[in-house]
């Protein structure tokens, strides 16, 4: 059949203006696709990000006893040797790779005081930097305040200082049970309040750095939890399993987020329901190919008939078109699925960043998506593509050939 | 040029393949787009309808000086004239219920454990009528019998050990800060869409919880449910106006409604929208890309026509009208069979709705039923659809037809 | 810390007379103890044992009270709050922390949920009104405890606002001491018991030196309270139950 492939080859070179216009649609089509994709996966990351990044990080280590008693902020179980752990982890090459970041946290109940009026309030202690990234309190800081730089001082929910009648500047003094069961106090100076427009952020919860936190649990150098945030939450299983087997001399237990908590359902939701849109989408791109193929292969009909006239059997014929759609639709796809790659990858690691689009909603959550590569949808666009082209090249190049030939040649 | 619009007419006519080729695709590409905005818009819909159902109800209702002691959930400060603020509040337009509840501390033990516990006091009769449970239920409802009942959240339970038909002790502090505990009968479970809610919710009904908290029928809070409106903006202003005039009847409340309350919520579904909005963009973008080229492949196949036309005296201006015209045609064929058809399979969405459960493979999660899902109007969004559609197929024609027109005629003769 | 105020009160409550073979109503009993000034002051160190689970945690206290407007200074001399100081007035409590030398008050809604998770709340040690006030007293057994012959008295609650709906005391014949103590929720279910495990004499008194308040709800959890180099009647100034002398 070599023969028909190479007249099918020069037939598409013979008609650049057709052929062009064909593989751009298919091109186009294709790479908004590849777009598309990139663009769910990087949402359904930030969604999970979102979701994870205050409380389980996508691993958490913890000891034991902390994970069952979670829910109460325990500072009586902790890990005593958090260094040793992370450098254990980072040292593997194979789990390390997949990390993003790491951080140590202490996370407790406190009661804060202010002239006989007490409340109830939840710390949450980190390394000032890496927080920047997680809690992301530093954003929603109103413009007096600043974020904070150095031990002792501490960060405070609007409504929670309003509520207490703490200012800017003020000391506030601290009081908690100690990991040691007894109870401590100790006073930090407000160097910002944030305003976050979440009620339960704002009336509840203050941050402080971690080493003035181990200072008032007198837990020296220990932490509660290790929170790590991988590349790609797909991996947090599959990492957290190789953790928890390089630390199985350490009693900590390692808890991907998704056995941590009611949130992997709604994220299994998102994600089949935005793939449901992306098939949808799919089936969109792909009727708009062949729409173009079909009409590249109606508009030479008479073609057909000169063709036929010239000896080519039905059968020739169909192969020809068939395989000048499949040529048009691989070339289409892969250019498409190309450039496709080159802008998700270029936005994977830039991002697109929705925060102006917000509308001033200074929610401590990450507006920025970063577009995920797949490799495997890469192909899998590709096939469509290509597959659509031809298959559609096939019906109408049928009709086309069984008509008699002086019909086909008479048809404009 | 009354000639011209009768000869684009019969073109687009004549060769009917052509035209429905062209016509076809803005018209898929249109009701795609007016059915995924539809559905977007109604996926957030649902997400704000549970949780209306499930927590914050459309109005929640207590006295001042209780919202501001809320921290401690006191059994005091109790709404004085319920009954009369009950019967007033049913009485409205657009109310399809109205209950009281009332909050307290406590703890849960099941003897290994104790669990600190924020429990919610229901009438049992009408609860149902403004959040509706029974869809998340596992187990019973209450039934009304002289023993203690209670619910929980799934979660809640799991962590506690127990199931329904088991047995808990419920501690708590009465209205006259005095001890009290005894077992309760857990009769029923809650296995909802919320996490939040699966595992914090107790319950217990008013007449347990006149014997056991000695409230006396104290009741802290009342909640409104109004019905729902196909529109959602229509149905936020019925739920401000309700809250407004309940405020001005019964100065001495505070009545939040539920977009106060879901405040966070709601904000978070505008990152969602936004996400939505660029799915929208390419959507478009591919839709666009099948109108340019159908259309364009239509002028270039008839380079040659055009030439035969300039060789008859057709000026270049008429040409190019010629080709609008025929553009506007099919636009309008398009646009207007693509409005229908997504319209069509919206009004569908939007009375029937589309049982998600069945598509979306939750029964192996193990994920609740989450209901049906409902189409939302978005008038401006279909206007947009048909507009985009116009234009998109006149630039189509105009454009190929403007540089085709503008060829030596006898080049455009020769054209292959 | 509401545990070693709840022995205070404990302490201040219940007395030892010396009286045998009188006949009593359970009501006589519970009024030669209500109006008996137990002490006036009173000075001794203390330790509280916690029981939750496997877990075993000491606090050791040194304490100064007096009766007249129900003071009392705690010190702590374990190693973990060493240098903490409670101050309880009337239904005030203040704590002093020595590491930042910063005096903390503790407001009274606070201290009714339990800050630190546990049970037992600050009420448990004060029950400022008087027992007759607020119960129907009945002796409704006699009964013998660990050969102590004993009076059953069964306390129901006569108002709403009581800590605990209803009481079963066992009471000494001969020395009036609270052997057993148990505190009934409103549904009849037990929520509560205390037990003297020694008791001491000081001149005329029999004075409960250890005891014990195990909590019904949960298994494994219970608290001990010891008392050792009791002095009483000693001369405390008002002034020792100041904020000044807290912080100093």
């Amino acid at each position: 059949m070599s023969f028909i492939q190479k007249f099918a080859v020069r037939n598409v070179g013979r008609n650049k203006r057709r052929s062009l216009l064909a593989v751009i649609s298919v091109t186009l089509s294709i790479l908004l696709i590849v777009f598309l994709q990139g663009l769910i996966g990087g949402f359904l990351d930030n969604l999970v990000h979102n979701y994870t990044k205050n409380e389980t990080g996508h691993v958490r280590i913890a000891t034991k006893e902390f994970e069952e008693k979670a829910k109460f902020f325990p500072v009586t179980d902790n890990i005593k040797n958090p260094q040793k752990i992370i450098d254990v982890i980072i040292q593997d090459k194979e789990i390390n790779r997949n990390i993003k970041s790491i951080s140590q946290r202490i996370t407790f109940g406190v009661l804060l005081t202010n002239e006989g009026n007490n409340k109830q309030a939840l710390a949450y202690a980190g390394d000032i930097e890496i927080e920047k990234n997680l809690l992301m309190l530093n954003e929603s800081i109103l413009p007096d305040g600043r974020y904070l730089e150095a031990n002792d001082e501490a960060i405070v929910g609007k409504l929670l200082a309003d509520d207490l009648g703490y200012k800017l500047d003020d000391e506030i003094s601290v009081m908690t049970q100690g990991s040691d069961y007894a109870l401590h106090l100790k006073k930090f100076t407000i160097v910002g309040l944030f305003d976050t427009g979440l009620r339960i952020y704002d009336e509840r919860i203050f941050q402080i750095p971690l080493s003035s936190a181990q200072e008032l649990l007198r837990m020296p150098d220990q932490v509660q939890q290790i929170v790590i945030m991988l590349d790609n939450y797909h991996d947090s299983e599959s990492v957290a399993k190789k953790m928890a087997a390089k630390l199985s001399d350490y009693e900590v237990v390692v808890s991907p987020w998704t056995a941590i908590g009611g949130y992997a359902m709604w994220v299994e939701m998102a994600n089949q329901i935005y793939n449901w849109f992306y098939i949808v989408i799919a089936f969109l791109g792909a009727f708009i190919i062949a729409n173009i193929m079909m009409m590249v292969v109606l508009e030479r009909r008479r073609e057909i008939g000169i063709i036929k006239s010239m000896g080519f059997t039905n059968g020739q014929v169909l192969s020809m078109f068939v395989s000048e759609g499949m040529l048009l639709g691989f070339v289409g796809s892969v250019v498409g699925a190309l450039v496709g790659l080159g802008i998700v990858t270029l936005l994977h690691f830039h991002g697109i960043d929705f925060s102006k689009m917000m509308g001033g909603i200074n929610f401590p959550m990450s507006n920025i998506i970063y577009l995920r590569v797949n490799f495997m949808s890469l192909f899998i666009a590709i096939l469509l593509g290509t597959l659509v082209s031809t298959f559609v090249s096939f019906f109408p190049s049928r009709r086309a050939e069984k008509m008699k030939i002086v019909d086909s040649i008479k048809s404009v | 040029m009354r000639t011209l619009i009768k000869i684009a007419w019969r073109n687009v006519m004549r060769n009917k393949r052509r035209t429905v080729l062209s016509a076809l695709v803005i018209s898929v590409g249109l009701s795609i787009y007016i059915l995924m905005n539809s559905i977007m818009a109604g996926m957030d819909r649902a997400n704000i309808d549970n949780l209306i159902e499930l927590s914050t109800s459309s109005i929640k209702i207590s006295t001042e000086q209780y919202a501001e002691d809320k921290e401690s959930l006191p059994l005091k400060y109790g709404i004085p004239f319920a009954d009369q603020l009950l019967a007033y509040i049913k009485e409205q337009q657009h109310v399809i219920g109205a209950t009281p509840r009332t909050q307290f501390l406590g703890q849960l033990s099941n003897w290994e454990d104790t669990m600190p516990i924020i429990g919610q006091v229901v009438d049992i009769k009408s609860d149902e009528t403004v959040f509706s449970l029974d869809n998340y239920l596992v187990g019973n409802y209450f039934t009304g019998s002289e023993e203690n009942e209670i619910m929980l959240g799934k979660d809640l339970a799991d962590e506690m050990g127990v199931g329904v038909d088991d047995y808990i002790t419920l501690y708590a502090l009465t209205r006259y800060d005095s001890r009290n505990a005894d077992e309760f009968h857990i009769v029923g479970l809650l296995n909802t869409t919320d996490p939040n809610i699966n595992l914090n919710t107790v319950l217990i009904s008013y007449d347990t919880a006149d014997n056991f908290l000695d409230l006396e029928n104290l009741i802290t809070e009342i909640d409104v449910a109004l019905e729902r409106r196909v529109s959602f903006s229509q149905f936020t202003n019925d739920v401000d106006e309700l809250a407004q005039s309940i405020k001005k009847e019964f100065s001495e409340l505070r009545v939040e409604t539920f977009t106060e309350l879901a405040s966070a919520f709601l904000g978070i579904t505008e990152q969602k929208k936004i996400f939505g909005s660029i799915m929208m963009l390419i959507i478009l973008a591919i839709a666009a890309v099948g109108i340019f080229n159908s259309v364009l492949m239509s002028v270039y196949e008839r380079i040659r026509e055009i030439g035969v036309l300039r060789a008859q005296g057709f000026e270049r201006k008429e040409i190019v009208g010629l080709f609008i015209w025929e553009g506007i045609f099919i636009g309008i064929l398009g646009s207007l069979i693509g409005v229908a058809l997504g319209c069509g399979f919206n009004l569908y969405l939007v009375i029937q709705g589309f049982p998600l459960d069945k598509f979306v493979g939750f029964q192996n999660s193990g994920i609740p039923y989450w209901g049906t899902l409902y189409g939302e109007w978005n008038v401006g969004a279909i206007i947009f659809a048909f507009c985009f559609g116009m234009i998109v197929a006149l630039a189509a024609s105009y454009l190929p037809s403007r540089m085709a027109s503008k060829m030596e005629v006898t080049k455009a003769l020769r054209f292959v | 810390m509401r545990k070693i105020l709840l022995f205070i009160a404990i302490v201040s409550v219940f007395t030892i007379l010396h009286a045998q073979g009188i006949n009593f109503t359970g009501l006589e009993i519970l009024e030669r103890i209500d109006d008996n000034e137990f002490y006036q002051t009173i000075e001794y160190n203390g330790s509280m044992t916690i029981y939750i689970d496997d877990q075993i945690r000491t606090k050791e206290l040194y304490t100064l009270a007096k009766s007249d407007g129900r003071k009392a200074l705690v010190e702590f001399t374990n190693p973990e709050d060493y240098g903490t100081k409670y101050l309880m007035l009337e239904d005030e409590l203040w704590i002093y922390f020595p590491s930042e030398e910063e005096v903390v008050k503790i407001s009274g809604h606070m201290l009714k949920e339990g800050m630190m998770g546990s049970d037992f709340s600050y009420e448990d040690a004060l029950e400022s009104d008087k027992i007759s006030e607020k119960y129907n007293v009945e002796i409704t057994d006699q009964d013998t405890l660990n050969s102590h012959l004993c009076w059953v008295i069964t306390l129901n609650a006569k108002v709403k606002d009581v800590p605990y709906y209803s009481k079963k005391m066992w009471i000494d014949k001969v020395t009036f001491t609270v052997w057993k103590e148990k505190m009934y929720a409103k549904s009849g279910k037990l929520l509560k018991e205390m037990n003297v495990l020694e008791v001491k004499q000081y001149g005329g008194r029999y004075f409960p030196v250890k005891s014990e308040m195990v909590n019904k709800l949960r298994k494994n959890s219970k608290t001990e309270f010891v008392m050792k180099d009791i002095s009483f009647d000693v001369d405390l100034p008002d002034g020792i139950f100041s904020l000044r002398n807290l912080q100093h």
